[in-house]
């Protein structure tokens, strides 16, 4: 049985693929988006969270941690994330569910049973199921055993992926999966460094395997202003859409904050980038510039 | 009317009250000829037709009056304001303080509560719902008639009264009773003219048609869709129903006729519906004033399919919060009614609520015990019940909490395992719904004693071949229906129970009570893990089935209930109007974690806030319930805008048809923004066109009281 580490499966999803979806959202990502809105997402193992909102000041929590990564405050507790272990006895002991832990552990079975809910959905809507992150492809084995049994039931499915994978990670999972979402965020090596901490080079190669096998694509683009709504990137969204004729779409998604109280929860500080937000202009300014370079079929979302 | 003639008024009823004591008809009728100009109200200018008016006087005779009383009923509160009225003369506050002081004891439902059972007294001590606690109370009403339209306007006045006397001739034995109705038919006449009269000659164009119309209708059958619209109105209202059957049968062929007449044409016909659906706002019933379009078993399907659509652009056109337009469809059925109803809500109208005949026509059947062919005529009427179109009767004359009973059996003695005490309340809820079963017999036999309703049983199958009044052995299926609340919060409170109190053990029996009756006071922590255990409406198995168990345990407990005292049916209903709000003021913290005092979860909708797995776990949860044990249950579902915008309407579209395919029975929509909803609680003068259901019925927002819009804005949006 093949398992893995998941940190969130959303029903009913609209918006992530075709028809009304379930997604199931793994752990680890290689890169380190400044942007990034799924921070929880980033790191492959465990990880600490603490929602102060919810916090009753029980402190519960701080008589079980066996690190000393607790302590009572006056607002609440006061972490050292740093110490944390990974233990998970603090959620277990909180009333509020106001700490504990992101990502907990599922066969491939566990999650297909949980999408199997929705299967009569995805039937009549043209739908499916997404895997999603993180970035999916770092858990190979356990994403594509997803997406086989997925197939099996006869649903489609799809991967959303920042593509920043070896190729090999890609080919395991390839025969099962009908459509990828591919996050292109920056189209020059250094940037794409920079912005992402991410191998330029190796994404290109993912995205040439893929080509190759004539799955469809949608290149997913994060919109951040100052930063990637360039003619160049547009220009090389527009080149790579001729390039590959199996890129189906391209859909722009313009950067937001909604992810910001999540940098707080896991000890981080939220990213100086959410100051500098797109408004409706500026998308629909961006919109036109791609659809000038010659992309037809663009949208938000 | 002014005071004094009021009182006067007042007192001619009462002298035929007593006059006509040993002849029931006799006296109702007279009763009604004395009071039809007090409570009917005069036609204004734009209006469609005449006959709007309200049952709301100190003092009156009507199936359902607008307070909790039904035949003679005598209001208390509005006779001593009257009593107190200082432009009274004096001879007449003396009359009036006369018959106040008869009245107090000759009111109807008062004499019902002293024609109970000691069991029933005891344990219905109290009718004031909405003012004090209780596990369960009465009802005082005859509702949720749904009369044969269809019959009246083939007939008509004249034609009735010609199958009264035929009848008559057939059955000399029964000629009284014959008379008797065909006597509530004049009275229908007498109204008409005294109307037609009040109207004629005025310089008004509208109010002359008006007169026209009536002056016909009191000589021949309808011929025009306005004629017909007029006479079955005013005949429902003099009728005392409040429901108006399946209205694009009994009017879609009028509306053919017109439009192939030249009469109307589209947007002249919509216009007068429109003009329709505001006379019917008007009164102010957003309870009831249930009309049906679409589904199985019309004998018109083509014009009434054309009239619906018609009803539909009406919606649209005038944005009201009644009437409550129900639109039944099945597979099979002209798709624009679906589309069109889809766009209506996608606007925000919360009209039409949508029925599912392929689950609720055999759902029906198995509930009410009846053949498929029976209950395709099955029509919802007031906030959701199911009754047989003008087949049978289902008043909901009882309320049972099960929140409120599930604390009293934690409270009264210690159980040894989750068995025992689930036991308890299942046996607890059996004691209520007996005495309630026996209340709504009471209440039919008191009514079928106190008066015939003609004009009820002359439109209902059975009665007059039985020569029999409708409350009195003449409806085919006399059944009743018993409002449930609290089924929700109890069912999620029953999952914390068994897991704390039993399963894991971490507290005692007597330390929950203690912190439930302290309203969680210094508990917060303990009430946060209440409030994180599993709950009904995210396709949590180990919460729904509890709540499948809960809705079970009462509905069986309604249909044995029922069976005893000899009702054809016995059902419970989950709907909701704001009982759920009014209820929970009074019922105490509850162990799924609710404060003492708050509204209590609304049909069968999960706990506000508590579904939070997304739009298919929470159809999937309220798939589970059976349908076929019950009389209905209100399925709300709050949608934001965007699932109708451009890019997720068909995704939407699937959503509603895998729900309703995979067994949904009904769903109510809104389609509401979170944001429309807060700045309305903030301005509410910027907000008079914004609707939200809420539960069985439609209001603006903005008049609902403040907890209940709170108990909105709580509830998940999607
Ligand atoms: S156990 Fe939970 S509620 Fe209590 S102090 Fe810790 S985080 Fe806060
Ligand atoms: S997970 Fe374990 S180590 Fe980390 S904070 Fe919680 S109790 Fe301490």
């Amino acid at each position: 049985m093949v398992s893995g580490l998941v940190f969130d499966i959303q029903r009913c999803a609209l918006h992530d693929g075709p028809g009304i979806r379930s997604v199931a959202f793994l752990k680890g990502c290689p890169l380190r988006c400044l942007w990034c809105c799924n921070p929880e997402s980033q790191s492959a193992e465990r990880q600490l969270f603490y929602h102060s909102g919810k916090c009753l000041s029980c402190f519960g929590c701080v008589g079980v941690c066996p690190a000393g990564a607790l302590r009572a405050g006056t607002e609440g507790v006061e972490i050292d994330f740093g110490l944390c272990v990974s233990c998970g006895k603090c959620g277990k002991i909180c009333p509020a569910g106001a700490i504990g832990l992101y990502g907990y552990e599922m066969t491939a079975e566990e999650v297909v049973v949980e999408f199997e809910r929705d299967a009569g959905y995805y039937a009549s809507s043209g739908g499916g199921i997404t895997l999603s992150g993180g970035e999916p492809l770092m858990q190979a084995e356990f994403a594509s055993e997803i997406l086989m049994l997925s197939k099996k039931k006869g649903w489609h499915t799809a991967v959303e992926t920042c593509g920043t994978v070896p190729a090999v990670s890609l080919s395991t999972a390839l025969p099962f999966a009908d459509l990828f979402l591919l996050d292109f965020k920056l189209s020059d090596r250094e940037l794409f460094k920079e912005y992402a901490g991410g191998d330029y080079g190796m994404m290109m190669n993912f995205l040439e395997v893929l080509a190759a096998s004539g799955k469809e694509i949608i290149l997913r683009t994060v919109f951040v202003p100052g930063v990637n709504d360039t003619s160049n990137h547009a220009e090389a969204v527009a080149a790579l859409c001729r390039k590959y004729p199996c890129i189906a779409a391209v859909n722009v998604m313009p950067l937001h904050d909604y992810g910001k109280t999540k940098y707080t929860d896991i000890g981080r500080p939220v990213p100086e980038i959410y100051g500098n937000l797109p408004n409706e202009g500026q998308v629909d300014r961006w919109l036109s510039l791609l659809r000038e370079a010659g992309i037809e079929n663009v949208k938000k979302g | 009317m002014d005071s004094n003639s009021k009182v006067r008024l007042f007192s001619d009823f009462t002298d035929a009250y007593l006059k006509w004591e040993g002849d029931i008809a006799k006296r109702a009728l007279e009763c009604m000829r004395i009071q039809y100009p007090l409570w009917l109200e005069p036609v204004e200018p734009d209006d469609l037709c005449a006959g709007r008016g309200e049952f709301d006087d100190e003092l009156g005779f009507t199936p359902q009056a607008l307070v909790n009383k039904f035949c003679y009923y005598f209001d208390e509160e509005k006779a001593e304001r009257l009593l107190a009225d200082a432009s009274l003369s004096d001879e007449c506050r003396c009359r009036f303080a006369e018959i106040a002081a008869f009245w107090k004891t000759e009111d109807s439902a008062c004499k019902l509560r002293k024609s109970y059972s000691s069991a029933v007294s005891s344990l219905l001590p109290s009718d004031d719902w909405k003012g004090e606690a209780g596990c369960a109370f009465p009802l005082y009403r005859m509702s949720g008639t749904q009369l044969d339209y269809d019959k009246l306007l083939r007939l008509g006045i004249p034609g009735l009264k010609q199958e009264l006397s035929r009848f008559a001739d057939e059955r000399p034995e029964c000629r009284k009773y014959y008379e008797d109705a065909a006597a509530e038919l004049d009275y229908v006449t007498e109204v008409m003219r005294w109307y037609a009269g009040s109207l004629r000659g005025s310089e008004n164009e509208n109010l002359n048609t008006i007169a026209g119309i009536l002056d016909a209708l009191c000589c021949r059958a309808p011929e025009t869709m306005r004629e017909a619209i007029q006479l079955s109105y005013l005949y429902c209202q003099l009728a005392g129903s409040l429901n108006f059957g399946r209205m694009d049968e009994y009017l879609g062929d009028f509306l053919a006729m017109d439009i192939e007449a030249g009469r109307l044409d589209r947007e002249l016909a919509i216009n007068m519906i429109g003009r329709y659906w505001k006379l019917i706002e008007k009164r102010g019933r957003v309870y009831d004033s249930r009309l049906t379009i679409g589904g199985k078993g019309r004998r018109n399907e083509k014009n009434a399919d054309r009239f619906a659509l018609y009803a539909i652009e009406a919606i649209r056109q005038v944005r009201c919060v009644a009437p409550q337009v129900t639109l039944r469809f099945y597979s099979g059925q002209n798709p624009e009614l679906a589309d069109a109803a889809m766009a209506a809500i996608a606007e925000g109208c919360t009209f039409p609520m949508l029925y599912n005949d392929d689950v609720n026509i055999p759902s029906v059947a198995s509930a009410f015990g009846v053949s498929n062919e029976e209950a395709v005529g099955y029509i919802p009427f007031g906030c959701g019940e199911y009754t047989l179109y003008h087949r049978s009767v289902g008043t909901p004359s009882g309320v049972i909490n099960l929140m409120q009973i599930l604390l009293e059996v934690l409270k009264r003695r210690s159980y040894d395992s989750y068995e025992d005490l689930w036991q308890a309340y299942v046996s607890e809820i059996g004691k209520y719904m007996a005495v309630l079963a026996e209340q709504e017999i009471c209440e039919y036999r008191f009514a079928g004693a106190a008066a015939p309703f003609h004009l009820i049983g002359i439109l209902y199958d059975d009665c007059l071949e039985r020569a029999a009044a409708v409350f009195d052995g003449g409806v085919r299926h006399l059944g009743g229906t018993v409002e449930s609340y609290g089924g929700t919060n109890a069912a999620d409170s029953l999952v914390v129970i068994r897991n704390f109190l039993f399963d894991s053990a971490i507290m005692t029996q007597g330390e929950m009570v203690r912190i439930l009756e302290t309203d969680f006071t210094g508990n917060e922590v303990f009430r946060q893990k209440c409030l994180s255990m599993p709950k009904y409406g995210n396709d949590d198995d180990i919460a729904d089935d509890i709540k499948t168990a809960v809705d079970r345990a009462v509905c069986e407990a309604a249909i044995d209930s029922g069976k005893k005292v000899g009702l054809d049916s016995y059902l419970v209903v989950f709907i909701n109007n704001d009982a759920n709000t009014v209820l929970g003021h009074y019922t105490g913290a509850s162990p799924d974690g609710r404060h003492s005092g708050l509204p209590l979860a609304n049909g069968n909708a999960p706990s506000g806030g508590c579904d939070r797995k997304g739009l298919t776990a929470l159809l999937n949860s309220m798939l589970k319930p059976s349908t076929r044990i019950h009389a209905g249950a209100v399925q709300n579902l709050k949608l934001s805008g965007r699932m109708f915008s451009d890019g997720c309407l068909l995704k939407t579209r699937a959503l509603l048809d895998t729900y309703f395919a995979s067994g949904g029975a009904q769903l109510m929509i809104t389609v509401v923004n979170r944001g429309d909803l807060e700045d309305a609680m903030l301005h509410p003068e910027n907000y008079g066109n914004l609707i939200v259901r809420v539960g069985g019925f439609s209001a603006r927002f903005i008049e609902l009281g403040r907890d209940v819009q709170e108990e909105i804005l709580s509830r998940t949006l999607y």
